[in-house]
């Protein structure tokens, strides 16, 4: 068979009718789709009787509903180990490879520690939450009143130097502390007020930073005496800064023992020893030395 | 009172005429993050108001030599810090023999302290806060109630950011061992 034979009369009539092509010439329809059989014909590939089985080869499903209809007719358990068999070959790409820094993740690791995050967040952001709102408490006042303490002291300061540069009004529990102290103070006539600059130190020698002790009266520093139950053995000395009243020592000084501890009523006057009693000097070293710990590293 | 910049603040301290007025403008500003900073370190109002009160007169004695190498708020909260920490110091050596009897018996007074008007849960995360280490209560405390960032909780604590994270992750981690979180 010749490419020739392709064409009879009817049909060479018919491309006759056939018109506005690019190269002005067509070509049948079907045309160079049994070009490459033919051609394998012509060199003897195949024979004419083989076409028929080429053509089912090459397009065994050229109908879909050809393809389901065979599947269909698979038993069912080929189906399945058909369908096992497509999932377990599939192995999805890691996001992260598991051997980069040498440690392995179990599977799901991600997956698993992104809800943990979420869960820890809200349970975290639960507490946070409720905690944060008015957990603790201060009377309404407490901050113009606090401002003002600081800012009598820091103008204190500016004045003056020395000792007086760390003055603070002490709270309740360490008025507590110097009650006894300042309670027999009144009672030697140490005082004529309460508003005093008073240096406390205890029996080791230790001063502690001066006290102002303001807007405070006897009666209110016995109160806090009857309910502070101080140790039995908390002697405290004190040395007047300013000059007392009754006497005019600058640096009059005097330890007591506690007086109203419920196992100890006595009380004792005497004069420490001279190693112990620091001059005015050392009092004013030892504060501005306490006064700077801005640099500790204690942290 | 609008609030002023840091930077008009420690210019006016600087100048003798207005330091008293841009001293009470900081003191406005800043008193009650301070406070509550140290509220928060000491559990009660008295030794609170104590600590801050040193804190600003501390800040009052030093402003002049601040060089500015850190924010003014990281500054003095570093100043609140430290002087809350010395001040459990001092209670601790005064008082207790150990650190654990300290926070344990800061987190009794909790019931006690009429200025706490949590609720059963919020007394339970106070507890728990109470049974940390000191650092990690610490970073726990800026990070989860003031919100301060690492960076800053960095310079006011002197410690890396990265140790800071670790702190705060192994204080939540026992926060929710206290709570039973599993």
């Amino acid at each position: 068979m010749s490419h020739i034979s392709l064409y009879n009369d009817n049909e060479d009539q018919k491309l006759k009718s056939l018109a506005g092509t690019e190269s002005g010439f067509v070509v049948p329809d079907g045309y160079f789709e049994e070009l490459p059989i033919s051609i394998k014909i012509q060199l003897g590939e195949i024979s004419e009787l083989d076409i028929t089985s080429i053509e089912k080869h090459e397009y065994p499903f050229s109908n879909p509903t050809d393809y389901f209809e065979q599947l269909k007719s698979l038993p069912n358990k080929i189906r399945d180990q058909s369908r096992i068999q497509h999932e377990e070959s599939f192995e999805p790409t890691p996001l992260i490879p598991t051997n980069e820094t040498g440690f392995d993740l179990p599977d799901g690791y991600f997956g698993q520690a992104r809800y943990h995050i979420i869960d820890e967040t809200s349970h975290h952001k639960n507490i946070a939450d409720k905690g944060k709102e008015n957990t603790f408490n201060v009377d309404e006042n407490y901050f113009e009143k606090s401002k003002k303490h600081i800012l009598a002291q820091t103008t204190e300061q500016n004045k003056t130097t020395g000792y007086r540069s760390i003055i603070r009004k002490p709270n309740l529990k360490t008025l507590m502390r110097y009650a006894a102290v300042i309670t027999i103070a009144f009672g030697l006539g140490y005082f004529s007020h309460t508003k005093q600059n008073i240096v406390v130190y205890n029996n080791n020698g230790q001063l502690s930073k001066p006290v102002i002790i303001e807007d405070i009266t006897y009666e209110e520093l016995q109160a806090a005496l009857f309910d502070e139950d101080l140790d039995n053995d908390d002697l405290i000395e004190i040395a007047t800064m300013q000059t007392p009243v009754a006497n005019n020592s600058t640096n009059k000084k005097t330890i007591i023992n506690n007086t109203n501890s419920p196992n100890n009523k006595k009380q004792k006057n005497y004069t420490p020893s001279p190693d112990k009693t620091p001059t005015q000097q050392q009092i004013e070293q030892y504060i501005l030395d306490n006064n700077d710990d801005l640099n500790s590293d204690e942290l | 009172m609008s609030a002023i910049d840091d930077k008009e603040i420690l210019e006016g301290f600087r100048n003798e005429k207005t330091k008293n007025r841009c001293f009470e403008q900081l003191i406005d500003k800043y008193q009650r993050r301070i406070y509550w900073h140290v509220r928060k370190i000491v559990i009660a109002h008295d030794d609170a108001d104590d600590v801050v009160q040193n804190t600003f007169i501390k800040v009052w004695s030093s402003l002049d030599g601040f060089r500015e190498d850190s924010k003014l708020f990281t500054w003095m909260y570093r100043i609140a810090t430290n002087e809350a920490i010395n001040f459990l110091n001092k209670k601790k050596a005064n008082l207790y023999n150990d650190w654990e009897t300290v926070e344990y018996s800061l987190s009794e007074s909790l019931a006690d302290d009429p200025y706490f008007n949590g609720n059963d849960i919020q007394m339970k995360l106070q507890q728990a806060i109470l049974t940390l280490p000191e650092k990690q209560r610490l970073v726990f405390n800026m990070k989860y109630f003031d919100e301060v960032k690492y960076e800053d909780m960095s310079e006011i604590l002197g410690t890396s950011v990265g140790a800071l994270k670790a702190s705060y992750f192994h204080a939540v981690k026992k926060i929710e061992k206290y709570f039973g979180v599993s």
